[in-house]
């Protein structure tokens, strides 16, 4: 058989050095053999260094206190090889923690997660005494109010009215017993007769004579919204929606979804009549055999805003659908109600469907495997809804073709077929 | 409503950059220092670097890179400057390897054995620098553009470097076959 000559190339040269290559000649072959058997247990030392440093690297991360350490400046090398030796053992023997048998892989910190949770915790007791104080202290010194009246006249909520004048403030209300000890962002909601929806403090206070009414929204109220004539306000809390009379406070539909343990998430008017409404379900409504409670398919359901009840089913989403942007406070569903923003399964594809059509109209192929992991940092619809402004965490592979690498926030735009 | 730490992308981005570069940066590291206990403790100190630069994230990949490989560097000169030691790794890289199959006949095993001598043996006649990239190719699995910052050379210069070391090596394997056979 006659021998290749030459076969090496210097541009193929990364192929061809591969464990296994190809179209190489024999000797070749045997010689780029020959090279990693020879290397092979150094290279198996270097795995485990690598391995070793990722462990403590994931441990330093959990543990403030030898992170700072770590990075103070040894006099010596000596010293600076001997703090390693005792952080490992100190990483190894302290924690039990054992060497990863693959690196990196995905390692749980449950200790930094129970101090992030004991100051969450610790944090939301100090706002809840300081609340409880401040609500003691006003209820103390004024007459009661009928908090929950709905829709009354507060005429302590009045605050002086200045000349309207640019960058004049023109009304300024405060709270009474209607807050609600929970450190939850209050939103606000403006009418096309100049009236303002205030979530938290549940006030519908108006911009044209400067007044204030208690509103009989839903505890803890995340959303509250205008129907198209101004009339009606749309509240979304605690996993519920309810329709409320702005004039009366009185509730005019509750939507629950279609099962126990549905969550309604973000809601939308469609027109003075009909809502659309983002539905958590539960995997136990669908009847898969999964534990009880764990999510569902998500589905786009619109619902008569008279009556609470169920118009249709528009779109289904599988289960582990995400909506995208609700978990950093944003809105998967556009304006106008005509479409909604997701993310497939295990950051999957970013998908806008049409509501009305329950049709795809639009996709990013944003892969973890091509190109990398993709995360929804932030989300804004055009007023119009023609267009969708994503900020993703977008991580470009890294120049060596292995993996991903940067996270780096780059906004991207989705446009809508047939609307631009 | 939904909500979705932040945590395990935040894990997962340190994971990928870690995946990515830590190889190239301790298989530098331990040329230079020639301790691996010592490259350890360099590799670790650069990467917990970059979780107290908050800059960090913003970097574009290339400037990421870039800075790794500046604080790797810097580190490298401080461990230098407080070391009386300063060795490179040597050709100790090469072992004799190690026989999972032993259903080998032993005159197979003696043969191979004898085929490495020469190897190491052949490797070591080379220059220093094709020594040092076919160090970094075969015993750490770095590709040339991954070589490349760590000998300080351009990603064609390491694939040429590469290229002369494997065309010495299969000439010698031709010629020390010609001598067997005769």
């Amino acid at each position: 058989m006659k021998e290749h000559e030459n076969s090496f190339n210097s541009e193929a040269i990364d192929a061809q050095t591969e464990r296994w290559p190809s179209g190489l000649s024999q000797d070749e072959h045997r010689l780029i053999q020959a090279l990693y058997a020879s290397s092979q247990a150094y290279a198996r030392e270097n795995e485990q260094s690598l391995e070793r440093i990722w462990t403590r690297f994931v441990q330093s991360q959990g543990h403030p206190a030898l992170l700072q350490e770590t990075q103070q400046k040894q006099p010596a090398s000596e010293q600076f090889v001997r703090k390693g030796k005792a952080m490992r053992e100190d990483i190894y023997q302290g924690t039990g923690f054992s060497t990863p048998t693959s690196w990196p892989a995905p390692v749980k910190r449950p200790r930094r997660a129970i101090w992030r949770a004991l100051s969450v915790v610790a944090a939301a007791a100090v706002v809840l005494i300081l609340i409880l104080g401040w609500v003691l202290l006003f209820s103390g010194m004024r007459p009661s109010t009928a908090s929950k009246k709905p829709a009354t006249q507060v005429g302590a909520h009045q605050a002086q009215q200045k000349e309207l004048s640019a960058g004049a403030l023109l009304c300024s209300f405060s709270d009474n017993a209607t807050g609600y000890p929970v450190p939850i962002q209050p939103t606000l909601d403006w009418s096309a007769s100049r009236q303002v929806a205030v979530t938290y403090h549940n006030l519908i206070a108006s911009a044209q004579n400067c007044t204030a009414q208690s509103a009989n929204l839903l505890p803890q109220a995340q959303q509250a919204t205008w129907s198209p004539d101004g009339k009606r306000l749309l509240t979304l809390a605690s996993g519920e929606a309810e329709v409320l009379d702005a004039s009366t406070g009185h509730v005019i539909a509750t939507f629950q979804g279609n099962a126990p343990g549905d969550t309604i998430d973000q809601s939308v008017w469609l027109s003075n009549g009909t809502i659309v409404s983002a539905v958590q379900t539960t995997s136990a409504k669908t009847g898969d055999l999964v534990t009880s409670g764990s999510a569902g398919p998500v589905l786009m359901q619109v619902w008569n805003a008279s009556t609470g009840a169920l118009i249709r089913t528009a779109i289904t989403f599988p289960s582990g659908t995400q909506l995208l942007g609700l978990n950093v406070g944003m809105l998967p569903i556009s304006p106008d109600g005509k479409y909604v923003a997701v993310q497939e399964t295990t950051g999957g594809d970013v998908e806008v469907w049409n509501i009305a059509s329950g049709k795809l109209v639009n996709s990013i192929p944003y892969h973890q495997s091509d190109s990398g992991l993709v995360s929804v940092s932030a989300l804004a619809w055009s007023p119009d809804g023609a267009y969708l402004a994503l900020g993703l965490s977008n991580v470009p592979r890294c120049r060596s073709g292995r993996w991903p690498v940067a996270n780096s926030p780059q906004p991207s735009r989705i446009a809508i077929p047939g609307r631009m | 409503m939904q909500h979705k730490e932040a945590d395990p992308l935040e894990h997962a981005l340190y994971a990928e950059l870690y995946r990515c570069y830590a190889p190239s940066l301790f298989a530098y590291v331990y040329q230079q220092t020639a301790s691996r206990e010592d490259a350890e403790d360099i590799v670790l100190d650069v990467f917990l670097s970059v979780l107290q630069n908050k800059r960090f994230p913003t970097f574009d990949a290339k400037k990421q890179e870039a800075w790794l490989w500046a604080i790797t560097r810097n580190k490298v000169v401080d461990y230098y400057r407080r070391s009386v030691r300063r060795q490179h790794v040597s050709i100790g890289w090469l072992s004799e390897p190690l026989y999972e199959d032993m259903h080998q006949a032993p005159e197979q095993i003696s043969l191979k054995h004898e085929e490495y001598t020469w190897l190491a043996g052949a490797i070591r006649a080379l220059p220093e620098l094709q020594r040092e990239v076919l160090r970094l190719r075969f015993g750490h699995g770095l590709k040339c553009e991954e070589i490349a910052p760590a000998v300080e050379k351009s990603e064609g210069a390491v694939r040429m470097i590469l290229f002369r070391a494997l065309q010495s090596l299969r000439g010698l394997y031709k010629d020390r076959e010609k001598g067997e056979r005769r």
